[in-house]
């Protein structure tokens, strides 16, 4: 039987090691992290005090959104950067993460759309709770294949 | 899927880091692949059978 080349045909472009992959994502991660708190304060300051309002105030709302969307896209980058396993670790964990927020709002859903006196849940905790979840399953999968735990 | 990963890298004289360096992977990622709680991707284990200048099939053996 003819022996398997052993050329290599990945990209030709060199993958950052995983501790370059890591400076590269706390680099995101901090000033996107600290400015997300910030814009926290400074909504709840200026809209709880009606200090802004008409288009100021759809702005100032979303402000912290803005620190989440680079967050994400620092967090997505590293994934991406990761080497092979820890990425099969936070893509098992995201799996779970998608599957468990799918299974609680579909339920949720389900409950609020019949029975009209429970509490509507406030869309804003999908996120918290999908990253609970995916850091919890991390955790696990971590211990599992025998790698660091990382989360966010 | 069986490999004798450990014992090439022993007879190189190798460590589980200095091994994942030359990869551009994890300490970790090497060892999850020496006790086989992990199967590598095909490039990365082109690249191990290229580091030990042999066929994949010398090194990973599937489980009948």
């Amino acid at each position: 039987m003819a022996k398997l080349s052993t050329t290599d045909t990945g990209s030709p472009k060199q993958a950052p090691t995983p501790k370059q992959a890591m400076r590269r994502y706390f680099k995101i991660f901090i000033p996107s992290m600290t400015s997300y708190v910030i814009f926290i304060f400074l909504a709840a300051y200026l809209i709880t005090g009606e200090h802004v309002s008409g288009l100021g105030l759809y702005i100032t709302a979303l402000l912290p959104a803005i620190s989440a969307l680079a967050f994400l896209y620092g967090y997505f980058r590293f994934i991406g950067e990761m080497d092979e396993l820890a990425r099969r670790v936070q893509t098992e964990a995201a799996m779970v993460g998608v599957a468990t927020i799918l299974a609680l709002t579909l339920t949720w859903g389900l409950l609020e759309m019949f029975i009209e006196t429970l509490p509507k849940l406030p869309l804003f905790y999908v996120c918290p709770v999908y990253f609970l979840v995916q850091g919890v399953a991390s955790w696990r999968l971590s211990k599992k294949y025998g790698t660091e735990f990382c989360w966010l | 899927m069986k490999n004798s990963l450990k014992t090439l890298r022993a007879g190189k004289g190798w460590s589980q880091a200095a091994l994942g360096e030359q990869l551009n992977v994890s300490r970790q990622t090497v060892n999850a692949i020496e006790t086989g709680r992990y199967d590598p991707s095909l490039p990365l284990a082109f690249k191990i059978a290229r580091i030990f200048d042999c066929a994949i099939e010398d090194i990973f053996v599937g489980e009948a």
